[in-house]
């Protein structure tokens, strides 16, 4: 997303130990949400924890754009289809007010747990990430495959970038018919796997050789101590999502 | 294919997430049990899960619009158990990355995703292959249809059925079917890619399928 990752703002110096499980908290509070009072809170919280985060409008609208066609079409499908007081009759479709209500339910809880999301994963760089869960007590051994993947990512998407230059040079134009991309994207495909499959022998050598899973860590965390801000930021939020879902239970 | 965050209701989250830890759980178990070696592992779900993760960028055309694969019943049939914590982790990815699918919805989307390459990988192995190149081309075809078919029709019926109440059921029925028809033709691509992808492998490093079994 934004490539300044909301440097210098209040969420990014948040240790990220304790924003994870906080964002991740309130996220699924606001999941929880479906008492139509309830939902002007949503985009409120959602836009105080992007003010916070120092992230550009701009990026935010590039990763709500994406599931903007889904929720599209369930809400088109809730106001047409759910509920039985009409609200307007166009020809023999009709806007009901149930599914009207409804589908504003969806649009804004899509669009604040979206938002909470990107601020969470703008402000916090993959190797504070893994730090964190570790911290968390996720389990090593997925940790480990989360931060060799994200590693891997950025090589053998070189590999795939180097591939799409050649067959470009070749004379290769995407957006040929079917059949024709399948004799290009095939062995393609097949060439990145086994690749890959290569590559992940040599990865297993070098952890043996390195002694993995004998007393040692692929990376060994640091732990340090919380600041007064972590504390109130943590508390602050964790408030903000119990208390919806008290007043949601309520 | 993958569900936002924010569409499910909470508990439908939380019941995804359970369902993927345990999952995880027996996959990585059968894994270690395969392997004998939790280094090979992490080395083989973690590059593997990198490499499908860039393969999903390649674009197909499918008239009027462009497809990435899938690669459910691929991954199925070239990391067997792994292919679950794999996907788990790319979907991680998608969404902080990219916005794909979401975050309180990583459970569910893991599950119907997961959950789909392992019946592939199912399939694959049950279908009686005859030798040669014919039979792993026939099986890869229908792993990778399987694939997106199944994943399409939890997606779908995920989605409707957690919609409340006051939606007409016969309406609720016709909307899984309609959302899961209209991934046939995908289904149908997929499963020809696969095929093809599966038939090549074969080939060119028989070891890659056969040590997925």
């Amino acid at each position: 997303m934004d490539k300044s990752g909301g440097r210098g703002s209040i969420l990014r110096g948040w240790d990220t130990a304790l924003k994870i499980p906080a964002l991740f908290l309130l996220m699924m509070a606001v999941a929880f949400v479906r008492e139509p009072l309830l939902l002007p809170l949503l985009p409120l919280i959602a836009l105080a924890c992007f003010l916070s985060s120092g992230l550009s409008f701009h990026s935010l609208l590039k990763v709500l754009r994406i599931p903007l066609f889904l929720v599209l079409f369930v809400a088109l499908f809730m106001a047409l289809f759910s509920g039985r007081e009409v609200m307007l009759a166009l020809g023999p479709l009709a806007i009901r007010k149930e599914g009207v209500l409804l589908a504003l339910g969806i649009l804004v809880r899509v669009a604040s747990v979206m938002t909470i999301g990107s601020v969470m994963t703008g402000t916090t760089p993959l190797a504070g990430l893994s730090e964190a869960l570790r911290r968390m007590r996720i389990p090593p051994m997925m940790v480990d495959i989360g931060v060799l993947t994200g590693r891997y990512i950025m090589v053998i998407g070189e590999d795939h970038r180097q591939m799409a230059i050649s067959r470009r040079l070749r004379g290769y134009r995407p957006g040929i018919s079917f059949m024709k991309t399948l004799r290009v994207v095939v062995p393609t495909t097949a060439s990145l796997l086994i690749r890959g499959f290569g590559r992940s022998e040599r990865v297993f050598s070098a952890m043996r050789m390195r002694g993995y899973g004998k007393g040692t860590r692929v990376a060994d965390t640091a732990r340090r101590a919380f600041t007064v801000r972590d504390v109130c930021l943590t508390v602050g939020t964790t408030g903000a999502a119990v208390a919806l879902l008290v007043l949601e239970a309520v | 294919m993958h569900i936002p965050d924010g569409m499910l209701p909470g508990e439908v989250c939380l019941a995804g997430f359970a369902g993927t830890a345990a999952l995880t759980w027996i996959s990585v178990k059968q894994a270690e049990k395969k392997y004998r070696d939790t280094s090979r592992v992490i080395s083989r779900a973690s590059v593997m899960a990198a490499a499908f993760f860039v393969a999903s960028w390649i674009h197909i055309p499918l008239p009027p619009v462009s497809v990435h694969p899938i690669l459910a019943g691929l991954m199925g049939i070239v990391l067997g158990w792994l292919s679950f914590p794999a996907i788990l982790v790319a979907l991680f990815f998608q969404a902080a990355m990219f916005g794909h699918g979401g975050f309180t919805t990583l459970g569910v989307n893991s599950l119907t995703m997961g959950g789909s390459a392992l019946l592939a990988w199912g399939i694959f192995r049950a279908f009686p292959r005859g030798s040669g190149d014919k039979g792993v081309l026939q099986a890869g075809f229908l792993a990778g249809f399987a694939g997106v078919m199944l994943a399409a029709a939890a997606t779908s019926a995920i989605l409707l059925l957690t919609i409340p109440s006051y939606v007409d059921p016969s309406i609720e029925r016709a909307g899984i079917l309609a959302m899961a028809g209209s991934h046939i033709p995908v289904a149908l691509a997929e499963g020809v890619f696969t095929g093809l992808v599966a038939r090549l492998l074969m080939r060119l490093n028989p070891g890659m399928l056969e040590q997925s079994g």
